[in-house]
């Protein structure tokens, strides 16, 4: 395997963990919709802490999903698409390899026995 | 992006018998001819099985399509089998490389159900948030379009065959 594997390979794995969890799914949602947005701003109407919403966003941040720039007196969060597109890509990968795998199946137990 | 990030999910209605179905899945030489793989030994419970990916049998295009990835190797962790509904097992279709930890599994759960003398198939993958995905999707992707590209072929494939 090469080096620029290993590399990938240790980067893709937090990335479902950091989706694995509702608020950080609907943070997620939220930035996507919304486009760039201050800590403040997804807060509201979240029912949760500011502490509690800036934990999650550093969990996407070390999964490389969103990155963070200050802006005067507020940090403004916003998703990092590419990551977010290499991701789903894979898992569409795999999901065509199983489609492959059921059609061969298909022609296999319908021939005659 | 939602909640799927996690799952694969798929249904399929199989004209066949839920008996040949349970056969094609789980007896490990049927499973070869589809899926694409020699088998070393038997399925059963709580086991673990070693295979490899070899040219599928069913179509001469297709294996050439899918001999730059021959005799990749891969384990099935065998868990339940419950004839003629429930057949799950674990596997990682990559290799750990030296130095790198023993790679991750996902669960692979098939259910089958009668339905009028035919079968609907439903097939769930989970697990991916723990796995380093980009090295399975790599596995499959890697040989000149890969399993896309052959899942057009096979699309070819049945039309001719119910033709």
């Amino acid at each position: 395997m090469r080096r620029a594997d290993v590399t990938g390979l240790q980067r893709s794995a937090p990335v479902f963990a950091a989706l694995g969890d509702p608020r950080r799914l609907s943070l997620v949602q939220r930035l996507s919709a919304d486009g760039p947005s201050s800590l403040v701003r997804l807060t509201e109407g979240t029912g949760i802490t500011r502490q509690g919403v800036s934990k999650h966003l550093r969990v996407l941040e070390e999964a490389g999903l969103v990155r963070s720039a200050r802006q005067g007196r507020e940090r403004i969060w916003e998703l990092e698409i590419e990551r977010m597109q290499a991701a789903r890509a894979a898992l569409e990968t795999i999901s065509a390899g199983w489609d492959a795998a059921l059609g061969r199946l298909q022609a296999f137990v319908e021939r005659e026995p | 992006m939602d909640s799927t990030t996690n799952v694969i999910e798929k249904r399929v209605t199989l004209k066949a018998p839920r008996e040949r179905v349970w056969s094609a899945l789980t007896n490990a030489a049927e499973f070869g001819i589809w899926f694409g793989a020699k088998v070393d030994g038997a399925f059963t419970p709580h086991t673990r099985v070693e295979a490899r990916l070899v040219p599928t049998q069913m179509d001469p295009k297709i294996a050439a399509m899918q001999a730059g990835f021959a005799d990749t190797p891969f384990t099935l962790f065998i868990e339940e089998m419950v004839p003629p509904s429930r057949f799950t097992f674990r596997w990682h279709a990559y290799e750990a490389a030296p130095g790198e930890p023993e790679p991750v599994t996902t669960l692979v759960e098939f259910d089958l159900e009668e339905a009028e003398g035919q079968t609907v198939l439903r097939i769930r993958e989970s697990g991916f948030d723990k796995v380093p995905l980009e090295r399975r999707a790599k596995a499959f992707s890697d040989n000149d379009g890969g399993w896309t590209l052959q899942g057009q072929l096979i699309a070819t494939y049945l039309e001719r065959a119910q033709g």
